[in-house]
């Protein structure tokens, strides 16, 4: 156990590495000078090598990659903006917080009401409901969350007049951000447990619980849902990673100054330090969440702990087994 | 073994000989016409995909005709969609913009199939170390969140169709790749595999003819997902100011500049949306259908 989340955090440290040697070298090979681009074309050459020297931007690419990679590595340092000169690190502390709100509370909104609206949909399969959770699921898959986002603004800032439009000054500003930000993963979990319900109820011991007298909302709230909830499980993790992607665009519409439009503007920019320190810190952040997927899925599904782990999960208190002598242990 | 004895089974049983007609894809396409959400769905694709095509000849005004003093109209039947900032015909620029979403999106598809067919295939195939490279590359690629890896790649190779496409289908090259290579280990198993080495069939015989059919399905059900799902991530990555850029008019980019003016004036943002949800409607129905039918056991 404690082997496979060694295993697991170590091989992560090579992956990340590999990503960030790919992220710079594909910054290093962009074409696009950032001191011309910052500067404009009139900069006599001395003032070119000057601003290069103090922008990191002098030597070859081996040199400069084995900076970066030397100040990430001894001094958490991932250099500093071209245009605002500040350390990247401190500007990545102070956008994170807009984000982490979306990202958190939409995720967490989306699982609170998205695995009723399943249950639902699976305890009525095939009848109205069922059909009107489904048609509704088609139809809101088909709007990226972006256009939601848009659709959400038109109506509640600029018709109604119920939310601000732009900004992070109050808990108002959230509430659009974080509806565009569920309903994408809402949909995904519907599906998913509705169609992990399903499954479950068609097995043998349900059947079994039914005919031997056990009440429906037990079968359905105890025996079915403990089963189906586990595959659900891990789409949460691929629903964080999904939020990140799609909160740049959110907050695009939104102008919440989170990491997604730090981003955007570093692209913009062509404000490199900032533009890689955004892709590793996200990337972290999504290796991090994959890996807590998985070793929550080991412990809730003891199927999956076997396959990860290779053996049994060991009970607390260790009955004494009796060894017959020729018979098959348990 | 004589010429009566090898045929004679098939003619005593007619029945038989009149089944073997019936072709994979012709029960493919019965099932799928059974799906009434799935033919809806490629009725509107086939649609969209013909608009795109003959989008100069449907255009009621040239997309890039300006009248400063016609602009932000709301719709009327001189403009259905009314028009832009510049005075110019959005339903014009919203039929041109498909030409370049739609295209794009087969590009982008079309380069993440070739390659992962490539890569999945042959870490497959050949199993050992290539596998283990190829799936460890596939792993640091997956690692980063798909809209970030592509926003970088298209900050790194600049604007533009190309670009754009190729930025969109790296990101999908890993979920595709494994998926060949898992149908690939799956049909390398297979007995018909095993004579056909036995047999002396060079390997790359065996892999064309042998094992890359089994992926054919599971490819084409990916592919008519995928467009869908690129066409979101080029809007999108337009939307934000990458991508393909103005004055090529594109869907995200036609909301990008709509964004601009919603404040006062909505139809600029929104028309191309519409279009954007109507064409991920349209796939994504005919994607699920397709996938239903090339493989009934998938459905409950």
């Amino acid at each position: 156990m404690v082997k496979y989340i060694i295993k697991r955090l170590l091989w992560t440290i090579p992956v990340l590495l590999v990503v960030i040697i790919a992220v710079f070298t594909i910054m290093y090979f962009t074409p696009g000078d950032s001191i011309y681009a910052l500067y404009g074309q009139d900069i006599t050459q001395e003032q070119y090598d000057k601003l290069a020297e103090s922008m990191g931007l002098s030597g070859g690419y081996w040199e400069r990659l084995g900076n970066y990679l030397w100040g990430i590595v001894s001094r958490f340092d991932f250099g500093s903006s071209y245009v605002s000169k500040r350390p990247v690190v401190t500007m990545i502390a102070e956008r994170l917080k807009p984000s982490l709100i979306i990202g958190i509370f939409s995720v967490i909104f989306s699982q609170l009401i998205a695995i009723p609206i399943g249950i639902v949909a699976a305890t009525h399969h095939q009848k109205g409901l069922d059909w009107g959770i489904i048609t509704g699921c088609v139809v809101f898959s088909c709007i990226p969350q972006y256009i939601i986002a848009v659709f959400l603004m038109l109506i509640f800032c600029l018709q109604l007049r119920w939310f601000p439009a732009a900004g992070i000054s109050s808990w108002k500003h959230y509430v659009l951000p974080i509806v565009a930000g569920l309903i994408g993963g809402g949909v995904q979990t519907i599906k998913m447990t509705r169609s992990s319900m399903l499954e479950v109820i068609r097995q043998d011991y349900i059947r079994t619980a039914r005919a031997k007298g056990v009440p429906e909302r037990s079968v359905i709230y105890k025996h079915t849902l403990k089963n189906a909830l586990i595959p659900v499980l891990t789409t949460i993790g691929m629903q964080v990673g999904g939020a990140m992607g799609g909160s740049i665009l959110a907050e695009t519409v939104f102008t919440i100054p989170g990491m997604g439009l730090l981003l955007r503007e570093a692209t913009g920019n062509l404000d490199f330090p900032v533009i890689m320190g955004n892709i590793i810190f996200m990337t972290t952040c999504h290796a991090v969440i994959n890996l807590l997927t998985d070793i929550v899925y080991g412990f809730v599904d003891p199927r999956v702990y076997v396959s990860l782990y290779g053996k049994k999960r060991e009970k607390k208190k260790k009955t004494p087994q009796i060894q017959q002598p020729g018979g098959a242990s348990a | 073994m004589s010429k009566e004895m090898r045929h004679g089974g098939r003619e005593n049983s007619p029945k038989k000989h009149k089944q073997r007609k019936h072709s994979q894809w012709r029960d493919v396409w019965f099932r799928l016409r059974r799906n009434k959400l799935a033919m809806v769905g490629m009725i509107i694709a086939a649609i969209l995909v013909l608009l795109a095509i003959f989008a100069p000849l449907l255009a009621p005004y040239d997309y890039t005709e300006q009248n400063i003093l016609g602009r932000f109209q709301y719709p009327n039947w001189q403009h259905l969609f009314g028009t832009d900032h510049l005075g110019r015909d959005t339903l014009s620029r919203v039929l041109y913009g498909g030409r370049i979403s739609l295209l794009t999106s087969v590009i982008a598809l079309i380069i993440s199939m070739f390659v992962a067919v490539i890569m999945g295939t042959v870490a497959g195939f050949f199993g050992g170390t290539v596998d283990i490279i190829i799936m460890r590359i596939l792993d640091v690629i997956g690692a980063v969140p798909s809209m970030f890896l592509a926003i970088t790649i298209s900050a790194a190779l600049g604007s533009g169709v190309v670009q754009t496409a190729i930025a969109i289908a790296i990101g999908n090259i890993g979920q595709m790749a494994r998926l060949v290579r898992g149908s690939i280990l799956q049909s390398r198993q297979q007995q018909y595999v095993e004579s056909a080495f036995a047999t002396g069939s060079g390997n790359i015989r065996i892999m064309f003819k042998q094992v890359l059919p089994n992926v054919l399905s599971p490819l084409i059900i990916t592919a008519s997902m995928g467009i869908g799902g690129n066409i979101s991530a080029i809007s999108g990555l337009s939307f934000i100011g990458l991508g393909v850029q103005p004055p090529t008019a594109e869907w995200g980019n036609l909301m990008n500049t709509g964004m601009d003016y919603i404040r006062e004036y909505w139809p600029q943002a929104i028309f191309p949306g519409f279009a954007i949800m109507l064409t991920l409607f349209a796939f994504n129905c005919f994607g699920d259908g397709l996938r239903d039918a090339l493989d009934p056991k998938l459905k409950q």
